[in-house]
């Protein structure tokens, strides 16, 4: 158990005693331990996974560097920050050959609603597939402001240990997960898993971001186009869903509703001859069972960094203020510096990725 | 938002003669959308520029580089070269340089190494690093040597995102006189180098370091990495490779093979990993189904089947969710027996395999073993193909639902009310007449209520009439079981149907028919109830009935 607040930290590792204790029937059960510092934990030979649940700027660093330390990753989204931070975590899950699940839950729980969806968009039961409305737009991280006066540090905080790669400034109080967020960086990854899932856009990435107002769109090789909003008239998405719109009806699907128009679309169950995905019914247990097994998760480490890219182009697009060309081969916007140099953000030392 | 950013931004530069350079510095840092574009951003680069050559404050300093990120030219490199040495701003400094294209970008990192030390030396070769600055390979190599691990092991780094053959070199060379943390970024970068060899099809070279880190490390998760990259830059010794590892004991030559077993592309891989299932130990042969489910790859499933006869519950229900996958016809019946003879994991697998089955003539098997199966197994066929959603098997269900043990019947039954059109739905009303007793007539007439609901949603309508010609014709026990059926309509066949009932002379009907009416969603019958109530006399429990239904 690790965490840089030690009171969170130490309730964590006695409950997780605790419950031991209570399952084993051990009362002085003591094998969960308590760290400050994740190089310890990564340090630990007889440690073969990990779960990163930290602030959304350390995610991809940790997971690259567990990944160096041999340890498989259950990582929350985003999975990164940057492009270039979710590239260099892609390259070290693969460098290492480590199992690695993404915290995007959907393709596997809420009864199948997400999987389900897509597999009836993939079937062509809409049609055509020409439009995504994903709800929610893209997403990125900024440059904090430096310097200024701050505040005494609580003697129970590592605060250098929280900012991590983030360039240092004093302890100002907030020490949340999304502190450094630009738009939908927090909830966008699990909207564009899903828009990506269905639009069998798992290899590959949008070839162009554009700016609808003050939201972000995209639009794929294949020919569908993504608008970041909600579906006009139609209340389910919000929670992490899509609307899709085919020539011959509509989809939308989010944790609480699947519903169609017309409704029959969504009734009837998957025949064997339409397009089946990949199924399983408990994320955690998922990864669990890679780890033990060594195959693909449901939402592995090359699935993880296509949606974050997603997420992440539409971020630039959103601090541009333009439509921008991607080339998802290359990962690079062909011919336009400005753009591509916001594709990474320097780390602090002694962190990369 | 943007669109008043957009309004905004091109009167930025015209602004900046106006008013101090702090405040507009200020407003940037609220609304970055206010940065203004490369184009036509002279004016603001050369403030800038100024900006960072005066004595203004670090957080004006900062924020000046956070705009040279987005605007900057060669122009500005020397002056943001001057703060690389600045340990408050290097990194504000990187974040600007890092990400400049330009030659001259690098050339200044390079040339700060002289000039700075620990952290802030790292972050500027971690900078090169990303840039992948090869004419900083001398240099970085020097820094291997570097007495502050930090140094040491970003320099490592940098040189494995390098990966030139200098690189190479160097690292090599570092290997052996290492260790602790600067050890593993060694090992790390080679890793890396021999990654980037394998990627651009050097394949002999990469072969040779990935075999060198193997032989040499003593770390598990190293050897893992690096017996991966000795199986992918094996060539066509990549299948051999991997087979003799997972036939081999337990340990990261093991490990690294099992995980390649899902996607490894070399001819024949498929067959040659389905050939080690009956060679393995049962952990083995579960992460060997699984990979081998992965591959997709129909020519594993008779392999796989084999192990449905296994001891051990693990490997059975690894093979049952492989055939669910790559299983065709021939894993029908296996599949089918399992389900009706497993419990627990293991049945609720077998059920969802059968569903799933997609490949070769499945659900022509299925249909081919339904009518001579064991009761058990019709049962779970039926269930599949009712899932399944198969309606090619309705005949066939048709004659289970008549003729089949009493399992078989009501599993026949359920799948029935899940497949049945409007143009079935003669033959279901004729199950409930023709039902041998009144369990079977219960099961029939339920089945039949749940598939004229699945055709109501499904049409928007139902065309009652082999309900209403079965109310008319069937016998008193078919009348009572078609009767509350009735209920769910709003049409006047049905209506009349139930004005009629309601006067049969037989009480068991009339009271099946009053307790229809309870549940009647046709408004219709409401002016009826006067005379309905009249006509009780002295059946006062009857009356009763028929006004709590009017309420």
């Amino acid at each position: 158990m690790c965490d840089v607040w030690r009171d969170r930290r130490e309730r964590a590792c006695q409950k997780v005693n605790d419950h031991y204790a209570e399952v084993t029937g051990q009362g002085s059960y003591k094998a969960c331990m308590a760290y400050t510092d994740f190089r310890q934990v990564l340090e630990r030979s007889d440690i073969d996974a990990v779960l990163i649940a930290t602030p959304a700027h350390w995610h991809a660093t940790m997971a690259a560097m567990a990944a160096a330390a041999g340890k498989d990753i259950y990582c929350e989204k985003p999975s990164a920050v940057t492009i270039r931070e979710s590239q260099a975590m892609l390259a070290a899950v693969r460098r290492y050959g480590r199992v690695y699940q993404a915290g995007t839950q959907q393709r596997s729980e809420y009864g199948g609603k997400f999987r389900m969806a897509c597999e009836f968009v993939r079937s062509g039961r809409i049609g055509k597939l020409q439009t995504i409305y994903a709800y929610r737009d893209g997403g990125g991280i900024f440059w904090p402001t430096r310097f200024g006066p701050g505040k005494p540090v609580p003697e129970d905080l590592d605060w250098d240990l929280y900012l991590g790669p983030m360039p240092w400034f004093p302890y100002d109080g907030k020490t949340g997960a999304h502190r450094f967020d630009i738009g939908q960086l927090n909830w966008g990854q699990h909207h564009y898993d899903i828009v990506q899932w269905a639009a069998d856009a798992d290899e590959t990435e949008p070839v162009e971001v554009f700016m609808e107002g003050a939201r972000s769109g995209y639009k794929y090789a294949s020919g569908v186009t993504v608008y970041g909003k909600p579906y006009p008239g139609e209340p389910i998405g919000a929670e992490g869903g899509a609307c899709f719109v085919g020539t011959a009806g509509c989809i939308a699907v989010d944790r609480n509703a699947l519903v169609s128009d017309p409704p029959d679309l969504v009734r009837e169950p998957l025949r064997p001859d339409e397009v089946h995905l990949y199924r399983d019914s408990g994320h955690s247990n998922n990864f669990l069972e890679c780890v033990r097994t060594r195959k693909k998760t449901i939402c592995d480490a090359d699935i993880a960094h296509r949606a974050a890219s997603a997420l992440l182009l539409g971020g630039v697009a959103k601090q541009l203020g333009r439509t921008l060309r991607w080339d998802p081969q290359a990962e690079q916007f062909p011919g336009d510096e400005e753009a591509n140099r916001l594709l990474s953000i320097a780390k602090r030392p002694p962190w990369h990725a | 938002m943007h669109k008043a950013v957009n309004r905004l931004s091109p009167g930025l530069s015209h602004l900046g003669m106006l008013i101090p350079i702090s405040l507009l510095l200020a407003l940037v840092l609220l609304f970055p959308g206010l940065q203004p574009s490369l184009r036509g951003a002279e004016t603001n680069e050369q403030q800038l520029m100024q900006l960072l050559q005066s004595n203004a404050s670090p957080m004006e300093k900062d924020s000046a580089c956070a705009q040279l990120k987005r605007i900057g030219t060669d122009e500005s490199v020397p002056a943001l070269a001057a703060l690389l040495t600045d340990e408050q701003l290097s990194q504000s400094a990187r974040y600007a340089l890092e990400a400049m294209s330009s030659p001259e970008a690098g050339r200044s990192l390079i040339a700060a190494l002289d000039n700075t030390t620990g952290l802030t030396k790292a972050g500027i070769i971690e900078s090169l690093g990303i840039r992948s600055e090869t004419k900083a390979v001398p240099a970085l190599a020097k820094a291997l040597a570097d007495s502050d691990p930090a140094v040491a092991c970003a320099a490592a780094t940098a040189l494995g995102q390098i990966a030139n053959p200098e690189a190479v070199a160097a690292l090599q060379a570092a290997l052996n006189g290492s260790a602790g943390p600067v050890h593993n970024a060694v090992v790390d970068a080679t890793l890396r180098c021999a990654n980037h060899l394998l990627a651009v099809g050097e394949q002999p070279k990469a072969s040779a370091l990935f075999q060198q880190l193997y032989d040499t490390q003593k770390e598990d998760f190293a050897r893992v990495a690096a017996f991966r990259g000795v199986i992918l830059a094996g060539v066509k010794q990549s299948l051999a490779l991997a087979t003799q590892a997972i036939l081999g004991k337990a340990g990261p030559g093991q490990t690294a093979a099992l995980q390649l077993v899902h996607d490894l592309d070399a001819p024949g891989a498929t067959e040659a990993f389905a050939q080690l299932l009956p060679q393995v130990g049962a952990p083995v042969q579960v992460a060997l189904v699984e990979g081998l489910s992965q591959r997709n790859d129909p020519k594993a499933a008779p392999a796989i089947a084999a192990l449905m006869s296994s001891a051990v519950p693990e490997v059975r229900l690894a093979a049952i969710n492989a055939l669910a996958i790559i299983g065709d016809n021939t894993a029908v019946l296996l599949l089918a027996e399992s389900t009706a003879s497993a419990t627990g994991a293991e049945q609720s697998a077998a059920r969802e395999a059968l569903v799933q089955l997609r490949r070769g003539q499945s659900a022509e098997m299925m249909l081919d073993q339904l009518p001579t199966a064991k009761p058990a197994v019709q049962a779970e066929l039926a269930r599949a193909l009712g899932a399944r959603g198969e309606s090619a098997a309705i005949p066939k269900l048709l004659e289970l639902a008549r003729q089949g043990s009493d399992s078989a019947r009501k599993a026949a039954l359920l799948a029935l009310a899940q497949l049945v059109d409007q143009g079935q739905l003669a033959s279901l009303v004729q199950l409930v007449v023709e039902a041998k007793n009144d369990t079977a007539r219960a099961q029939a007439a339920e089945a039949l209520n749940s598939a004229c609901q699945h055709v109501q949603s499904r049409r928007g309508r139902v065309d009652v009439k082999p309900l209403v010609s079965g109310l008319a014709t069937g016998s008193a026990e078919a009348r009572m079981a078609l009767l509350p059926v009735c209920a769910g309509f709003n049409d006047l066949q049905v209506r009349t149907a139930l004005r009629a009932a309601i006067g049969d002379t037989n009480l068991q009907v009339r009271a099946a028919a009053i307790r229809a009416l309870c549940d009647t969603m046709d408004a219709e019958l409401l002016p009826d109830l006067p005379s309905w109530l009249a006509g009780c006399r002295r059946r006062i429990s009857e009356a009763w009935r028929l006004a709590v239904a009017c309420i």
